[in-house]
């Protein structure tokens, strides 16, 4: 009826929902900075840590999207 | 010279916080900067992209080992940017920038520049031999050639051996990072010694975790991205990043206060 085969909405459903899950991982790290009282340089190793292994995992989503299509 | 006189030398230099997204701005300007004087921003790069290529032709068979050597280059990188730091220098202040001006700073002056490269490229070492420690410790498969890297270590199946390997790599490149960032472009640019200038660069990160976290992650993603293009972005990434962390230093770093009493 709306014209989106379901292979559209599996796209768009999973785009979306990665995106979020990576603005709620993000969200974590910075409460985790908060709550452990880690100081500014603690709060910049947690979040150039986590976030180098977070951008590892967005990484290989990514080359694996390209590696199958 | 002791840490407190470094530290009063540090406290010359003013300090300021940015915004989270500065890093934005940042690249934008090293772009601008790039297009402005594009030849020796290439130049960097192709001997950037020759190096690594050569890397791959001498020791082909050792990726294992080669993973970490690639990523260590991030941590000398800064020291190889020195030119493109005046560059960006000279295109600010309206003067006329070209080959030479990036190869005037590496004229020895001083030993400031080769001391601390040589400390960031020890450091380098040791990345290396954690990183390949790791990958031969943990990978399921022997690690030979850039495609078992990405089969047995990038997408491996079971385990977080890719996500685990760019976490350490993380945790021990932040405080080499917090020691580097601004610390170059300031040697460069005003008189100050090496621990003078690392005290500085720590100061700016202390008064800006988050968007020097994310200006280390950009910095990471750039190259990383580079790699993975098999070394052909290398010409454009390693300018666009150059140009980006005198933009860098710039903002975080105010001018000389004059010292009191």
């Amino acid at each position: 009826m709306s014209g989106i085969t379901e292979e559209q909405f599996a796209q768009f459903g999973l785009t979306f929902g990665v995106t979020a899950f990576m603005l709620y991982m993000l969200f974590i790290l910075l409460q985790l900075a908060r709550e452990s009282k880690a100081g500014r340089f603690g709060t910049f190793v947690i979040l150039l840590g986590l976030g180098l292994g977070m951008m590892g995992f967005v990484a290989k989503f990514v080359i694996k999207w390209i590696l199958d299509s | 010279m002791s840490d407190s006189q470094a530290l009063l030398e540090s406290r010359h230099f003013l300090t300021r916080s940015v915004p989270l997204f500065s890093p934005v701005n940042w690249l934008v300007a090293g772009w601008r900067d790039f297009q402005r004087c594009p030849l020796p921003g290439l130049l960097h790069g192709v001997l950037v992209a020759v190096f690594g290529a050569s890397l791959c032709w001498w020791i082909p068979d050792r990726f294992w080992l080669l993973g970490g050597a690639f990523t260590g280059f991030l941590l000398v990188a800064p020291v190889i940017a020195t030119g493109l730091y005046a560059i960006s220098r000279a295109l600010e202040r309206g003067e006329s920038a070209d080959l030479a001006t990036a190869l005037t700073v590496w004229k020895p002056r001083d030993g400031r520049m080769v001391t601390f490269g040589l400390l960031l490229a020890l450091a380098g070492t040791g990345w290396v031999l954690t990183s390949a420690a790791l990958i031969w410790s943990f990978a399921a498969a022997p690690v030979v050639t850039p495609e078992d890297f990405l089969h047995v270590v990038v997408l491996a199946e079971h385990g977080w051996l890719f996500e685990g390997w760019l976490l350490l790599g993380g945790l021990l490149a932040a405080p080499l990072f917090a020691s580097s960032v601004v610390a170059i472009p300031l040697l460069l640019d005003r008189q100050i010694g090496v621990l003078g200038a690392v005290l500085t660069s720590w100061r700016v990160v202390m008064a800006n975790p988050a968007p020097l976290a994310l200006w280390g992650a950009a910095i990471a993603f750039f190259t990383l991205f580079a790699m993975a293009t098999g070394l052909l972005a290398m010409p454009v990434v390693i300018p666009l990043l150059g140009h980006a962390s005198w933009h860098a230093y710039r903002e975080l770093v105010g001018s000389a206060v004059s010292p009191a009493g």
